[in-house]
């Protein structure tokens, strides 16, 4: 009886691993050159395990970015960087996707993304400050989530220095609050570059939200500068925010792809890797006596 | 040790379904590598709570006992899982921020009387003796845990401040 059921557990777990596998195919980059600029796809607020709440390590979120069709990606660990030079090594030893080292600070004020950054910027200062520490080593500031309790910590001086703002996320695809919130942060100031980001900690799929950036070179630098320079487009459910010339020049060429990634709640082999999974592992917890 | 390892199978199992939607082998097999670190840090807190009340020849059937106290987390981390994947993700912060977290509590007693008894019968601790190592093994491995998965700063005020944030944030 015992060894019927530990073949019935492992038959199923295996049967599960088999099928999500099958189930798990790579999607292809959209990148492409349009009016001499890269049009890169990217997530620029991505964490990754550990000491930054997320699931996946830093090797596992490169490869998922990969897997995702993303071109490149910011990895914003809290308040640190050394997990994002790791992801950044470890995606040049595998040839791309673009790894930017990032930051995401945290303070009880607010929460801003900082991108090509060497060194750890300090939250427990006032945020024009921080992104003045941002730009001193040719970085970039982007308001993260900025809904109504951190729009306070943008004062005129914050909102001067800026670069970015978050304004496509994926609860505000679903949630009309969320969206109007971030529109109007965003509509503070023509100096803002759009920016659609999932803010990933491991759940669901990476680049749900992305960012479309036109760099004149398909590197660091040339994302950096395209986003200093509001060279990006980020579609929201039932609307696009952006440089207005890019979206032209990206309409003339066919456009941009921009319905929101499949999620895989009801695609077939997925599904049934998903049940097989749960009652394999539920029997062996249960069999095992806990 | 079956136990332990079926704890970290469980999680590598976990972080595939949650970020890819199926049970991948590019994440299972490297995820469950990782996340190894619960089972250790949950172990190691055993033997510094049990001292020299395990003896040595013993200490790995005792492991393997003790997680017999981790049944109730592994089904619900299971249960979660299960209902995270099946749902659009626009209810995923309402559920992980309300059934969650009443779930959270009703584990937490379940889980701490099966290791009450642990402490009770294979160590043969007293009732206040039981309780106060149920609560010392609860506070090393919660600390360790949490500190490796979220707080950068490694200090006493370190883990404070991003537990309080992150109740604020909630």
């Amino acid at each position: 009886m015992r060894h019927f059921r530990t073949i019935a557990v492992g038959g199923c777990f295996l049967a599960a691993l088999v099928a999500g596998t099958m189930s798990d195919r790579p999607k292809a980059s959209v990148s492409r050159e349009i009016g001499g600029y890269h049009v890169l796809s990217a997530d620029l607020h991505v964490h990754s395990f550990p000491i930054s709440w997320s699931t996946l390590s830093a090797w596992d979120t490169v490869l998922e970015a990969r897997h995702q069709g993303l071109d490149a990606i910011v990895m914003t660990p809290h308040n640190h960087v050394w997990v994002a030079k790791l992801g950044r090594w470890f995606s040049h030893i595998i040839g791309g996707p673009l790894v930017l080292v990032g930051e995401e600070l945290t303070s009880s004020r607010y929460h801003m993304i900082a991108v090509g950054i060497s060194t750890a910027v300090s939250s427990r200062q006032p945020a024009a400050r921080a992104i003045d520490d941002v730009h001193r080593q040719g970085g970039i500031a982007i308001a993260a989530h900025p809904y109504a309790p951190f729009q306070p910590a943008y004062d005129a001086e914050a909102m001067q220095r800026l670069d970015g703002s978050e304004v496509v996320r994926p609860e505000s695809q679903h949630d009309d609050r969320a969206a109007s919130e971030l529109r109007e942060f965003f509509e503070r100031s023509p100096r803002l570059a759009a920016i659609g980001a999932t803010d990933y900690h491991g759940l669901g799929p990476l680049g749900y939200s992305r960012t479309y950036i036109f760099a004149r070179e398909r590197t660091e630098q040339g994302v950096i500068d395209a986003v200093r320079e509001r060279r990006t487009v980020a579609y929201d459910r039932d609307g696009v925010y952006g440089d207005r010339d890019m979206l032209a020049l990206a309409s003339a060429n066919g456009g941009l792809p921009h319905d929101a990634p499949d999620l895989p709640i009801f695609a077939g082999l997925a599904v049934f890797s998903r049940i097989a999974a749960l009652i394999a592992l539920s029997a062996a917890v249960l069999f095992n006596r806990w | 040790m079956r136990r332990p390892l079926l704890v970290a199978v469980v999680l590598g199992s976990m972080v595939s379904m949650l970020a890819s939607g199926a049970l991948t082998a590019r994440i299972v097999l490297s995820a469950t590598t990782y996340w190894t670190f619960v089972p250790i840090a949950e172990a190691l807190a055993l033997l510094v709570v049990a001292g020299r009340r395990l003896e040595r020849g013993s200490r790995s059937a005792a492991i393997d006992t003790f997680f017999a106290g981790h049944g109730p987390w592994t089904l619900f981390m299971i249960a979660v899982t299960g209902v995270l994947t099946f749902v659009s993700p626009a209810l995923w912060w309402t559920l992980l921020t309300g059934a969650l977290i009443v779930g959270m509590a009703i584990v937490m007693l379940w889980s701490a009387s099966i290791d009450f008894w642990f402490f009770r019968t294979a160590l043969s601790a007293s009732r206040a003796g039981a309780i106060r190592d149920v609560l010392l093994h609860r506070l090393l491995t919660w600390t360790a845990v949490f500190a490796i998965f979220a707080v950068e700063t490694w200090t006493p005020g370190g883990i404070v401040r991003e537990l309080v944030e992150s109740f604020k944030e909630m």
